[in-house]
Parts: C-alpha cells; structure tokens; sequence
C-alpha cells in the first residue's frame, strides 16, 4: 500500500492523543505507506518522530480559519489521501464541517450523536451497568441532593472529556465555574464515581461493520489516570454480539475506545465512549492485533490482515528522546512566572475553541428554585420587611418540619428517641416545637443545659455531648442527666469517679476511615485497649453507650450508613472485650432537611438490635434538618455592576457574617418582585456581600434581570440553622 | 494441569504447609480479633459503594510485609510493625469470614526472580523463626480462597491487596501452583482446586528448584 494517510493528534505528553500510535501500527502494516502526522501545536512531540514522512503543522484552534482547513482536508481526501483523526474535538468538528466521505475514517454526525455525553444512548445497547449521572442544568437543589445521595464520591464531567472528583460542595463550585470557562459551555454534567478496575475496548469499524475490537486491562497508570501499562486480549463472549450491534446500529466509522470499570463484584460499567483510537493502541499491535490497519484495510477494500495475537499480551510504555525535526524547532519558553519551575507540558493546540463552533452560543437554563406550600405562604411576609438584612423566620415551614419527624415505631422494645439540637439554634420558637413534638433535648455546654432546664425540659430529658460540655465552671453542672457522652478516655475516667447521679454514661468515638477531630480513637489496639478497660470500670449498674457523629450533610447518606453501622459494630467489639453492655446508641445529627426523612433509620435501629442485644434506646440528634429551611434572609441591592452593558455582579446589604455557611451548600434565591417572590436559576451573575473580605460572596453566579436596580430586594433561603446560630457582627461600627 | 513444581515443592514443609494459624491467648486475644473485625466494619465502605466481594484493602496498607516470630498471637499479631503472609492470610480469612463471606486458607508457589532472593533471605535470617517460604527461584505465599459460587472461587493476596489472574504470565511473581483448603471442589478459572492438592496454574517451564 502506498496511500497517503494523514494521522492528526501527536501531543506525546503525559496525557498523549493516539495519533503517534496510530502511526507505528500503520507504519508496522504497511511499510511503504506515505505517513503525514498533523498536529495544531509545536511543542506536539509526536511531530519530530521517525514513523512520519512529511508533517503539517497548523495553527492552534483558536487561530485556526475554519473554512480553509475544511477546504484543505477535503482536498486531500478527494486526492485519495485517508485521514485519520484522534482528537475528540477535532472528529466532532470534521463530523460537523465534512459531508462523509470513504476515505475520512471517523465518525460522521449521525453516528457521533448517541456517544455524546452524559447520557449517550448507545450505552444502552450495550451490556454495561451505567452509573447515575446529572446534567449540571439541573438546579443546585437538586446537584446536591444528588451528591449528597451519592455520598460525594462523584465526578464533573466536561462534555467532551476531563472529569475531575469533588468531594463537597464548595469544590463543586469551583470546578463546575472553571470547568464552564475553560470549556466556554454549560454541557456539564455530574457522575457518580464507580469503585472498578479500568478497562478498555479498542475497536475499529467501517460504514457500521466492525473490523476487528480488543479488550485491555489497564495494569499500570500515571498520576493522571492514564495508560502506561497494559494487558491485551479478546473481547469477552459476551460483548462481543452486542459491540457488533451497537456498531452498526449507529453506523461507526473509524476508530473508539469503550471506556469501561469492572467492579469487584465482576460488573462491568460503562464509562464512555471516546471516537477514535485510544493513545495505546500501538500496545495491541505489538500484542498482535493491528486495529489502525484493519480499519485501513476496509476502507480500502483489501483483504483483512492476520488477527493472532502473539505471546506476550502485555505491554508498557517508555520514555524516549528523539531528534528534533528540522524546520519544525520547538516553541521558546514563555518568560517565568511566579509558579512552577520549568516549561509546563500542556497541550498548546487551544481545542477547547472548537467547542463554540460545535456548540451554538445558547442561554443557561438551569432549572429555578422551588419552595413548599408552607414556606410560599410563609414568605408573603417578605412584603412587610422595613430594614434589611433582615432574617425572616418562616412558621408555617418550622411547624411543618417538626410535624414531618419521622416516626418510627419501636422495634423489638428499642425506642428511637429525637433530641433536638439546641446549638443549631436556640431560639425559644424552635425549643417551643421541640417540646411540643416530644423530643429530649441535646446541649453542648452547661449554658445549653440551663437554656434547656429554662425551656421546660427535666434533667432526665437531657443528653450532654461535647469536647467542652462542663464549661463554663461558673455554671451549675446539673446532675441527674439522662445521658453524658464523654469525648475522651480521660473525661470518662474523671465521670466515673465523679459520684454523678445521670442516667448513662457513654463515649463518642472516631471512627477509623472518618476525619474527624472528635471522640475517642480506636484505631490502634492499644487505644480500643484503654477504652475497654475504662468502661469496664464504670461503677456497677450505670448503664453505657456510644455516640458517634459524622454529618449526612457532608459525608452523604450511603457513607452516613457506613458510619452508623461501623458504630453498631464498634459497640459490639466494646460489649464484647469489657463486658459492659451496650444499652444507647446515639447517631448525632448533621442531617439534611430532605435526608432526614428518608434515612433508614429503622433499618439501623433493627440491625443494632441484632448485634446488641441488650440495647434499649437509640438517640438521633436533628437540628439543621428541622430548622435550616425555617428562615429567610431579605437583603437589598446596593450596587449593581455591569460589564459591555450587561448585569455581571451585584452588592447586597448581607453578608457572609449574616450567612457564614453561604459557601458550603447551595441557597434558595428568590427576586421580590412587587410583592411576590420569584425564584432565580443559576446564571452568569455574581453576588456580592457588603463586607471588605475577598471571601463574602453569596452566589457565584444567578440569572438575575438585566433590569434590576439598587434597591431591589432579594430573599435568600436556607438562612436558618447554623446560618442563624454561627452568625456574627461585622463591620457594623460596633453597632449589632 | 499437574507439573514438576506442584508435585515436587521445593521444601518438604511447603508440601505439608496448611494455612497458617494464629495462636490465642484468651481475653486480650479476644480483644484484638473484636478490634479487626470492627476496623473491618469501617473500612468496608458497603453501603458507600455496594460492593459485596470488596477485599480488606486496608490491612495492606496499614501493616508492612516483612518477617515476624511464630507463633503469633493475635494480640501480639494487631500490634505488630510487620507481619508475613501467614498473618495477612490470617487477617483477611477473618475479616472475610466476619462478613459473611465464604473464604478459606490457600497455598501459593509463585516466581521469583533470584536477584530478589538473596534480600528477602537476609531479612528472613534474622528472625529465626520465622517460616522459611524462601526457594532458589520460587516462593511460598499465603492467600485467602474466597467462594463466590456453588463451584466457583476467586483468589485474594492480601499481602499485596489484589485480586490474583487465573491466567498468568511466567516468571517473576507468576504463580506456579495453588493448594486451597477448601469443602468441595472449585473452580477458579481453568484451575480445578481440590482440598490439600497442589494444583499447577501455569505451564512454564518447572524450575528445578
């Protein structure tokens, strides 16, 4: 064969594109094959080895002219030249730009269209398990439930590749914002993270008829995520009718790569679908299987090659130097900056610029806030409001969340029993609904425990936790109480000399495997050591339990089961080495409003009973989940800034000391217009607090109007809870 | 499937070798086996990512590979710096088992590439008695059988924290040949295991031992 074939993607970096790959395998089929590599960027290394015969380097996307590098190509294909594309952006632009034709060995729209993220419908026909993903257009409200459900192990994925972890809310900001910039697009999405080994399908396909496909088992990857290491083989019995199908269901042509995770339990999850060869298709080849030839083979008509793979079925990577070719020398280095040392590796081809010309300039629609019947009727007060800020507490909803405690009926004699959470807010409202719905009461320190005793609870309705729960000593420490968990050995050795008269003595624990910087550890034999010996010498016939707290919020509701079960079986191993029984479990608090009523805490209650069989009670500790959404923040603008006309940032008279949480998860937003609130999406406008700190903003970013003036008032949500109970003065002359 | 370097191991107490056992004092023993099993408890992450097959990764990580003194007690087992495959064999069967897990003690006879030998036996003489699992040009390796169906198994390291191949390349690290103490036959791959029999995994040319 002595056809040209033009091979673009030839950044041979840490992350490389397949193009040099592709190259060497042709190289190795077909000796006399005229090879053109094509790259967008000097630096590309790929552009300087031996394996290619001539080179085109064109501009970087960004300066690229978009009609002339069509005309180019299709010039070169309509001469009998094959191309061979292996960036993701640059097979979606050809799909866009060039009709099909034969010799382009890439996909065309039809067939690009049902792999397109984040939900491509070509992972239906496929036999894989597909992890739950959220196009980030949904409403924060509905992302961090998501999250939250998914216990933050999840991924932004942009909409072509690059997928980065995030682990609570804040990150998730900052990346969906970077992420959005760098892309110049709103097509994210959210996926969760599955916990599998990373495998892959190489196939290669021709007018919708599959030329031959591989499977290859990562063993080696760089710090980045991607191959260096691999072993090679064929496609399980089982995939390989459906990847036929799939195939040509859709039409394919040229090359992909199924990117799969193969969990412990032997499921296969369908990862993505990348359209053209993966970089470490020259892997394979040496294995045997010469997929960029095969594919070449079809599209020229010529008889398939040999298929056998050889001995060796594994493969790694190297590093190597190669001359530099001439009349291509590598860019100079950009004067230094005050960052890392060196030349920065990066990819200098500017692809994302290709995103605008695949994506229409299109508005965010990111879906808008809702509010419950309780807190509409509740914020019609908003209308009344004279000064601002102003927090606005909502009855109607602080009443509905307390009715809505989940009520669970004892299993086997064991009670779960609500304390309410007075440090999340204190205020006499919310201790008033407390009582009224039965609930104990849990306090942090003696002032709490007075607030408590002032409130109308006995001393017998109490449950006392905390590092610092006898301060302030000025203070009476009531005795008598119905629980004290200790936060340490020595604090529980000091109460058991102590003569108290409370109803059980316990010890919060820190569960291996959980940051936190409470409790007891355990993770050391010889700290479970100590700790069984002191509760082995509590004074006879005090009752004992355990407490842990890790909040649903944060860590989410899967791992939150993981924690409260771990401390089911960390009480067993207690039970079992001091021989003490276990008669309270206490499951802290942290809980999310709309978590709180769908925790499984039946569930745990009765798996407690199964593990400990002398337990009599099993506390909860609500606060944030019954009183978070109970208030409202009325603030007015005071600024507003615009930037080529349009609205880009707003000043408001609140501020992180009002709502120091305003970073940690996602707020209700609602724009009073006249006397209605009218709820705000996502968008391109900043909001800014009043207070001189670099940190006081409260949204980065609303779909406010362009109409809004200094004085319009806004309502933020979700200003109750700690919002309310962490608060602070600042920058207020003194004044409060 | 039987070669030269199942039926003739390099050491006559590899032929014999059963799972290693760790001995148990009484209550501080007690104690150190209700800590590992709640250490598994933590570390297991089920309902996080509802894996039913996760192995106890942790116990790689958090104790080295090296030579210890048998016997071994459990309690002086929890404590140690370091502990052999005997030991994380010994750990992960509990831990496995402590989850409802069907898993039983196995053998291994794994490659080695001599260059390594001379340095595992130098560290391995200075405890004299630790097991000598140290050959010429294979090893002797503790893992954990672990049945995942009627007649299936799969096979655990934890010392290194994965799960083992059927299929294998030869040579360094490759293993050679299994014995699992098993109820009834499984398979694990193309490997039949059978109770107490070497079974040979890889058809590579026997080291002569």
């Amino acid at each position: 064969m002595k056809e040209t074939v033009f091979i673009s993607g030839l950044y041979s970096g840490p992350s490389p594109s397949a193009g040099l790959g592709v190259a060497r395998s042709l190289r190795a089929a077909f000796p006399s094959a005229h090879l053109v590599g094509v790259d967008y960027w000097a630096g590309s290394s790929g552009l300087h080895h031996e394996v290619f015969d001539a080179t085109w380097l064109k501009p970087p996307w960004d300066l690229i002219e978009e009609d002339l590098y069509a005309k180019e190509v299709r010039a070169e294909l309509d001469r009998g030249a094959l191309w061979i594309p292996t960036l993701d952006l640059e097979v979606a632009w050809l799909a866009r730009t060039l009709a099909t034709h034969p010799l382009l060995l890439a996909p065309d729209e039809k067939a690009l269209a049902p792999s397109r993220k984040p939900r491509p419908s070509v992972a239906e026909l496929l036999p894989f398990e597909i992890a739950p993903s959220l196009d980030l257009s949904a409403s924060d409200e509905e992302i961090y439930a998501f999250c939250r459900a998914h216990s933050w192990r999840v991924w932004i994925k942009g909409p072509y590749h690059e997928a980065v972890a995030v682990g609570d809310w804040r990150q998730l900001e900052q990346v969906r914002t970077w992420m959005r910039e760098g892309w110049q697009t709103d097509r994210l999405s959210v996926q969760v993270h599955v916990r599998g080994y990373e495998e892959s399908i190489c196939l290669a396909a021709y007018d919708g008829r599959l030329c031959d496909a591989l499977y290859m088992r990562k063993r080696i990857t760089t710090p980045e995520g991607k191959t260096w290491a691999g072993h090679v083989g064929e496609l399980p019995a089982d995939l390989l009718g459906s990847i036929e199908a799939a195939v040509k269901a859709i039409g394919w042509t040229g090359g992909a790569e199924i990117e799969v995770l193969r969990d412990v339990d032997g499921r296969r999850w369908w990862l993505e679908w990348n359209p053209r060869f993966p970089a470490w298709v020259h892997g394979a080849t040496l294995s045997g299987r010469n997929l960029p030839a095969a594919l070449v083979r079809r599209a020229l008509g010529l008889p398939d090659g040999p298929r056998a793979f050889s001995a060796q079925a594994e493969f790694t990577r190297v590093v190597l130097e190669v001359p530099v070719r001439s009349g291509i020398p590598l860019p100079l280095p950009a004067e230094p900056e005050h960052g890392q040392l060196g030349v920065h590796g990066k990819y200098g081809a500017s692809l994302s610029a290709i995103v605008p010309m695949l994506v229409p300039d299109e508005a965010p629609s990111a879906a808008a806030p809702t509010l419950s019947p309780e807190s509409e009727a509740d914020l019609l007060a908003t209308a009344a409001v004279v000064a601002t800020p102003h927090r606005l507490f909502l009855p109607r909803t602080a009443e509905a969340a307390f009715a809505r405690m989940p009520t669970v009926a004892p299993v086997e004699g064991i009670l779960l029993r609500y304390a309410y959470s007075l440090k999340t807010s204190p205020d006499a409202e919310y201790l008033m609904l407390a009582r009224k719905a039965g609930m104990l009461a849990e306090c942090i320190s003696l002032l709490e425990v007075r607030r408590a005793l002032e409130a109308g609870w006995r001393a017998d309705e109490i449950v006392l936790n905390g590092p610092g729960k006898w301060w302030p000593p000025t203070e009476r420490a009531v005795d008598g109480l119905r629980v004290v968990f200790c936060d340490s050995v020595e604090e529980l050795e000091r109460l058991a000399v102590s003569g108290r008269t409370d109803g059980l003595w316990g010890v919060r624990l820190r569960i291996p495997g959980s940051r936190s910087r409470f409790g007891v550890p355990v993770d050391e034999p010889g700290d479970f050591e100590r700790l069984c010996a002191a509760v082995a010498n509590l004074p006879p016939g005090r009752d004992f339990g355990i407490h842990v707290h890790m909040a649903s919020t944060m860590i989410g509701v899967g791992h939150w089961r993981d924690v409260a079960e771990s401390s089911v079986a960390w009480a067993g191993a207690i039970e079992a080495a001091s021989g003490r029984r276990v008669r309270a479990i206490d499951l802290g608090g942290g809980y999310h409003p709309d978590d709180f009523a769908r925790l499984p805490f039946r569930e745990i209650v009765r798996f407690a009973r199964e593990k400990l069989t002398s337990l009599t009670a099993v506390y909860v500790e609500p606060g944030r989940a019954l009183t978070q959404a109970t208030m409202a923040m009325v603030t007015s603008v005071l600024d507003v800034r615009r930037q080529e006309g349009k609205l880009q940032e707003v000043v408001v008279d609140s501020c992180i000391a009002e709502l120091p949480l305003a970073a940690v998860y996602p707020h209700r937003f609602f724009h009073l217009v006249g006397e209605q609130p009218v709820p705000v999406s996502r968008g391109p406008v900043r909001v800014l607090g009043r207070i001189c700190m670099e940190d006081d903003v409260l949204s980065q970013g609303l779909d406010l109007p362009d109409t809004l003036r200094i004085g319009d008032r806004l309502v933020i949500c979700d200003a109750g809870a700690y919002e309310r109970s962490m608060s602070y003065a600042f920058g207020r002359g003194g004044y409060s | 499937m039987r070669s030269g370097v199942a039926d003739t191991p390099e050491r006559e107490e590899w032929k014999q070798a059963v799972g290693s056992t760790l001995t148990h004092h009484g209550p501080c023993c007690d104690r150190a086996r209700a800590w590992l099993i709640a250490m598994g408890r933590s570390y297991d992450f089920s309902s996080t990512d509802g894996l039913a097959l996760a192995g106890p990764r942790w116990i790689t990580q958090r104790w080295a590979w090296g030579p210890i003194r048998w016997p071994v007690a459990w309690c002086e087992a929890v404590k140690a710096e370091t502990i052999d495959c005997g030991v994380f064999g010994a750990f992960a069967l509990e831990l496995f088992r402590a989850k409802g897990i069907e898993a039983y003690p196995g053998q291994l006879l794994r490659g080695c590439a001599e260059e390594r030998i001379s340095h595992w036996r130098r560290k391995w003489d200075a405890i004299p008695t630790a097991f000598n699992w140290i050959g010429t040009r294979v090893v002797y390796h503790e893992v954990s059988v672990v049945r995942t169906d009627a007649d299936q198994a799969r096979i655990y390291d934890p010392t290194e924290g994965f799960w083992l191949e059927p299929g294998t390349q030869s040579g360094h690290h490759g293993h050679l040949a299994i014995r699992a103490e098993i109820p009834v036959p499984l398979k694990w791959g193309d490997h039949e295991l059978v109770n107490g029999r070497w079974t040979a995994t890889a058809l590579a040319t026997a080291p002569s031992g």
